[in-house]
């Protein structure tokens, strides 16, 4: 399949199972809403040595908050309830509670609670209260710049981690370009995000080490500086490649989200460099959802 | 076509009856006759229900009760789901107990009205009586959940040992509103009387205005923006009453109290409406 000039290698992104979670923060204006959103998803580009990914989904104008006031939907993924509710705490409690004006909500919902206020109300010390609004617990926390409001819970959801796609440039300048023409398409899709710095990372990896204590190590087959040493896949005239993950709520999220982003590279198209559209996969034998390219594309 | 099940007072009864048969969920799909022959008590009689009444009608799952007066007590009571609908004042303990539905009363309440409700709605389009929504003795809660409104004034002791749930009073209430309330809601848009908030130990009470007086062992906290007041005021806006013009949000002076009995229960005080 050649789109533009670009090739589309005929593979698959291998993606995983996870647990996920949406909650909305707002502040007294958005500055300091992405302020607070910005450090909730902080260290939370994937899960190998964070333990969880996170990213902002998108603005939220005063409309569409529930208190009115300028807001981030955030979402976190993990790979189980157990850690999901951990991570959530943390980044909550020194996150969001800490952040000035700010305030937490549920910003899903399911059968599943998750912990919100339920845990953080202890930092009341006793002059926490909580309130039931129209079937909605609430937890109002004294703070020093007065009231930290927040629900007691948020949903908890299936969802998929690590769909993924690689863009095989000429140079990095135009592997960049490609990159964030694609992410600020993607963007724009909801129930998704794209958890690496800007949304790319150019570190992609392939599971285990000859090193027994890593889970996980550079994908040298996708390495420009070793292809002469390597199983190398990388094609001539190619110098740079990045990638980028999509973690999102549904099959179909995940795969609208690459169709956009792959279709966003594509029309730069040869004569801006863009030489390739791969993807990462392991062997088919790890992950449970796999997304074939040219599935998605067609 | 149905017709709602349509129970009109005959006279007044020489004694209070107990109308606590009368739910929509006990009548089920009980007949006219076996309707007219559910026996009330009264005084230290029983009396049937076709001798108080004219029934008639057949949707049992919206009793509507005509020519009402004080005398008839307990209606609603464990009450879990449908409609009453009573035109005239009622008795005392209305909606004790209610688990679900909705009563409207065009007239007065008596006393302890909602008490140990736990859902739905009771609506009293005058007065209520004392001890609204408070616990009876020997009981450890008055209201806990739901929703009540009173279009008019409230007598003494609103709220008392309240645990959760949301009281509007349109008119004034009386003396010790909100005394020994654990949790929930109470608001009033007139005034209230002394000893407003006595042994309060939490939960809200807002008022429209400033009381005449306030004990010596509430705090005040100040004036503040409480965000959570946006959610509650936003969810009033559904509702049959003055409550539901109240303003986005308010500003309120927060006094914390009744630190006689170490509570930490808050009275709001509209500033600038």
């Amino acid at each position: 399949m050649i789109i533009n000039g670009v090739t589309i290698d005929d593979a698959f992104a291998e993606a995983f199972g996870m647990k996920a979670t949406r909650v909305i923060i707002t502040a007294h204006n958005l500055k300091w809403a992405y302020h607070s959103a910005i450090a909730m998803t902080g260290f939370a580009t994937s899960v190998i040595g964070c333990d969880c990914e996170a990213g902002i989904e998108r603005k939220l104008d005063p409309e569409e908050t529930p208190d009115g006031r300028p807001g981030a939907s955030v979402l976190l993924f993990c790979v189980s309830a157990s850690k999901l509710t951990k991570q959530l705490e943390k980044r909550a409690s020194q996150c969001v509670l800490t952040s000035p004006s700010s305030a937490l909500y549920a910003g899903i919902e399911s059968d599943e609670p998750l912990p919100l206020g339920k845990f953080l109300r202890y930092f009341g010390d006793g002059y926490q209260s909580s309130k039931m609004i129209d079937g909605r617990r609430f937890w109002r926390i004294p703070v020093m710049d007065g009231e930290f409001l927040c629900e007691a819970t948020t949903g908890m959801v299936k969802a998929i981690g690590g769909g993924n796609f690689l863009i095989l440039a000429e140079s990095l300048g135009q592997a960049l370009t490609a990159c964030e023409a694609a992410i600020e398409a993607m963007r724009k899709i909801p129930n998704v995000i794209m958890p690496f710095p800007g949304g790319v990372v150019r570190s992609g990896s392939k599971v285990g080490s000859k090193y027994k204590s890593l889970p996980a190590s550079t994908n040298d087959a996708f390495c420009p500086t070793i292809r002469g040493l390597t199983h190398s896949e990388i094609s001539p005239g190619v110098e740079s490649i990045l990638e980028i993950v999509i973690d999102g709520l549904t099959e179909n999220d995940v795969r609208t989200a690459m169709r956009v982003g792959i279709m966003a590279v594509c029309k730069l198209g040869s004569a801006n460099g863009i030489k390739r559209i791969s993807a990462g996969d392991y062997g088919g034998k790890l992950g449970q959802h796999d997304f074939y390219l040219h599935e998605i594309l067609s | 076509m149905m017709h709602l099940l349509t129970l009109k007072l005959k006279s007044i009864p020489r004694f209070r009856v107990d109308l606590s048969p009368i739910t929509p969920d006990q009548l089920g799909k009980k007949n006219l006759q076996e309707i007219c022959s559910i026996r009330l008590e009264s005084g230290n009689q029983k009396i049937c229900v076709g001798d108080l009444f004219n029934v008639s009608g057949s949707e049992s799952n919206h009793i509507v009760i005509k020519d009402s007066c004080d005398k008839l007590d307990r209606i609603g009571q464990n009450m879990g789901t449908g409609a009453i609908t009573v035109h005239g004042s009622v008795g005392s303990y209305t909606g004790f107990g209610m688990r679900d539905g909705r009563i409207t009363i065009h007239g007065n309440s008596g006393d302890y009205t909602a008490s140990g409700m736990k859902k739905g709605a009771l609506e009293i389009r005058g007065n209520a009586g004392h001890f609204l929504a408070s616990a009876i003795p020997g009981d450890k809660y008055g209201l806990m959940g739901g929703i009540v409104i009173i279009n008019g004034d409230a007598g003494d002791r609103v709220g008392d040992r309240m645990r959760r749930g949301t009281v509007l009073i349109e008119g004034n209430a009386g003396a010790y509103c909100a005394s020994r309330m654990l949790a929930g809601t109470i608001a009033v848009m007139g005034k209230t009387a002394d000893f407003t908030g006595f042994a309060m130990k939490r939960g809200t009470l807002i008022l429209r205005n400033a009381p005449d007086s306030m004990l010596a062992t509430f705090s005040d906290c100040g004036n503040h923006d409480l965000l959570y007041l946006k959610f509650l005021f936003k969810s009033w806006r559904k509702l049959h009453s003055k409550f539901s013009e109240f303003p986005a949000q308010v500003r309120v002076q927060r006094l914390m109290g009744d630190r006689a009995c170490d509570g930490k229960g808050e009275i709001l005080i509209c500033q600038d409406t």
